[in-house]
């Protein structure tokens, strides 16, 4: 059963990677390459900023996003989610535990259809928790609710 | 009875014993699983580092155009592989960032060359730019190799790699003290500028398109009153929450429930963004209708005229993209998004950041060739069904002038978009279009 299950992973990651390789924006205007990922986005918002205001939860959907063009970060959406240590609920599994509401699917649509209130941030954290001090020397763009934007 | 206890004391000794056996060599397993992945990925990063050094190496002495280019295709090939690698470590990001960045452009670097250059020569300064990079990858790909002789990385353990917080920072660590280093080292070299979405200066592009006066918090609040009036139709009176410090300097509001946030720019007072927080469950709009409110609400605002470019029903909001038209070209890179809500017609949300980023005074060549000359310069397998003007995005730094043609593929259900230069009648680029899966695309 275990074995079966690596395999449909490997199986879905070589799929995905495969989509993302051939995968082109339909239009400068249309839709773009990040919509097949609107549930990894969902669960990483529901996961990250659940009990955020809606605007921080656009907010870390787009600080991910800005992380896959950013050149100091993986490249795809998945490489972004899945980098170690990068977000803490992916590390201790949260995401997969947590479903998404309506509204973190919300701000995953949002934040793929470019709606960026962090203007290009690359971090965000919560400030009330203990936090890699190297953090706070990145120039902070915003606060919202309890997480602190900067690029 | 005494012996009935020591039997079931017993089996329950066994027991226990066989499960934490099973448990321990889980976890064994598991942990072998996870530092081979991690070895994996490093010697990976290494071999890929090494080949990318090489093939630096290869261009900088061959006299072959073929060759070159091989050796630039390579380059790309090896030092995205790399990076992809790198950031498979199980590193905190401060370690990583400036690496990554390294190979992201060095990769990025290699394939802008391979496209400027096809066929021709390199330039001198190509040429300078291409030493100081192989210097570089030669001092990381050594680099990598200290780490792995002085940490055995094959040998480490999940222990040894755990997070970062959880290690003794007095003691020395090879394999994380080996990346800061290279990280540091890094930090020296002066970042790569070029045109390509991965060079040094994208993340700081000045915006192009914010003109006017700055403006006071107290007209930017009039301002952000006045447009969420017209989005929702009922006065809001929203609070100042803090000063945006981004590329585009704002004042941020919200509204007392703290269910819509707008940003209005210090400089000229232009709505940059606002969203709405509302689950919308039915549809009781006309697209037509909702189409119509979108129209008239940007209307209000002071943009030049636009057109829709592109629109999309799902989930009971519409999103409609516009675009200002200038000499019949639709201007793609300064583009303004709405969502309107499908259950009662009013706005959600805007987005005019792409405008304020890109828009600027634009001198639009005469096309060369015209939409029927373009459209005879498509492949034979692909028959035209629309064809217009459009200024695309070309590279990071430069647009161009194109039709865009929309084509379908003979005898299949398949489309695609194809542009090509107004002014060289070259394809210059192909666009799938992906059948819609979510949603209705209703233009």
């Amino acid at each position: 059963m275990r074995r079966i299950l690596h395999v449909a992973f490997l199986a879905a990651i070589l799929a995905l990677s495969a989509f993302l390789f051939f995968w082109q924006p339909s239009s400068y205007a249309g839709p773009n390459q990040y919509s097949g990922y609107v549930d990894l986005i969902a669960r990483v918002i529901a996961a990250e900023a659940q009990g955020e205001p809606f605007e921080g939860q656009v907010a870390v959907g787009a600080v991910l996003l800005n992380r896959v063009k950013h050149s100091g970060f993986p490249n795809t959406v998945p490489g972004v989610v899945y980098q170690p240590h990068a977000f803490e609920s992916v590390t201790n599994g949260l995401i997969w535990q947590r479903t998404p509401s309506q509204t973190a699917y919300n701000a995953a649509r949002n934040a793929i259809n470019g709606w960026d209130p962090t203007y290009g941030c690359i971090f965000f954290w919560n400030p009330s928790k203990p936090v890699n001090s190297w953090i706070w020397s990145r120039p902070i763009v915003r606060w919202i609710g309890n997480h602190v934007f900067a690029r | 009875m005494q012996r009935l206890t020591y039997v079931v004391l017993g089996i329950l000794i066994l027991a226990l014993a066989f499960f934490s056996y099973n448990q321990y060599s889980a976890r064994q397993t598991a942990e072998v699983g996870l530092s081979n992945q991690y070895a994996r990925a490093f010697f990976e990063l290494t071999s890929s580092v090494n080949s990318a050094t090489a093939n630096l190496g290869k261009v900088l002495v061959s006299k072959s155009d073929v060759q070159t280019a091989q050796s630039l295709a390579q380059i790309t090939r090896d030092a995205f592989n790399a990076q992809a690698y790198l950031t498979n470590m199980p590193l905190p990001q401060s370690m990583l960032v400036r690496t990554s960045e390294f190979l992201n452009q060095l990769g990025d670097y290699s394939l802008s060359l391979s496209r400027a250059t096809a066929g021709s020569a390199l330039t001198d300064e190509n040429r300078k730019m291409l030493e100081e990079l192989f210097e570089n990858a030669r001092s990381l790909s050594n680099q990598l190799e200290e780490i792995q002789t002085r940490a055995e990385v094959g040998k480490l353990t999940w222990k040894d790699l755990r997070d970062e917080s959880q290690r003794d920072p007095a003691k020395a660590d090879p394999f994380s003290d080996g990346f800061q280093v290279i990280s540091d080292d890094l930090s020296r070299v002066p970042a790569l500028v070029y045109d390509g979405p991965f060079s040094a200066d994208v993340q700081n592009t000045a915006p192009k398109g914010l003109k006017g006066d700055e403006i006071s918090k107290e007209e930017a609040e009039r301002i952000a009153e006045q447009v969420i009036n017209q989005a929702t139709g009922r006065k809001v009176d929203l609070r100042f929450v803090e000063d945006v410090k981004g590329l585009i300097p704002a004042y941020g509001f919200e509204s007392p429930e703290r269910d819509i946030y707008i940003d209005i720019s210090k400089i000229g007072g232009m709505v940059t963004q606002f969203v709405t927080a509302r689950d919308i469950d039915k549809t009781q709009v006309s697209l037509e209708e909702a189409t119509n409110n979108a129209i008239e609400f940007l209307q209000k605002q002071n943009w030049p005229s636009l057109d829709i470019t592109y629109s999309l029903a799902e989930d009971h909001t519409l999103l409609l993209n516009f675009a200002p038209i200038q000499d019949g070209a639709v201007l793609y890179p300064d583009l303004i998004k709405v969502v309107v809500a499908l259950d009662n017609g009013q706005i959600l949300a805007q987005d005019s950041l792409s405008y304020i980023m890109n828009h600027q005074e634009r001198t639009i060549p005469k096309p060369i060739f015209s939409a029927k000359e373009a459209e005879a310069e498509l492949s034979d397998n692909l028959e035209p069904i629309s064809t217009k003007l459009a200024v695309i995005p070309r590279t990071t730094r430069t647009e161009a002038l194109c039709y865009e043609i929309k084509a379908r593929l003979k005898g299949r259900d398949e489309e695609f978009i194809v542009y090509v230069d107004a002014l060289t009648g070259q394809e210059v680029n192909i666009l799938y279009v992906v059948p819609g899966t979510n949603g209705t695309l209703t233009l």
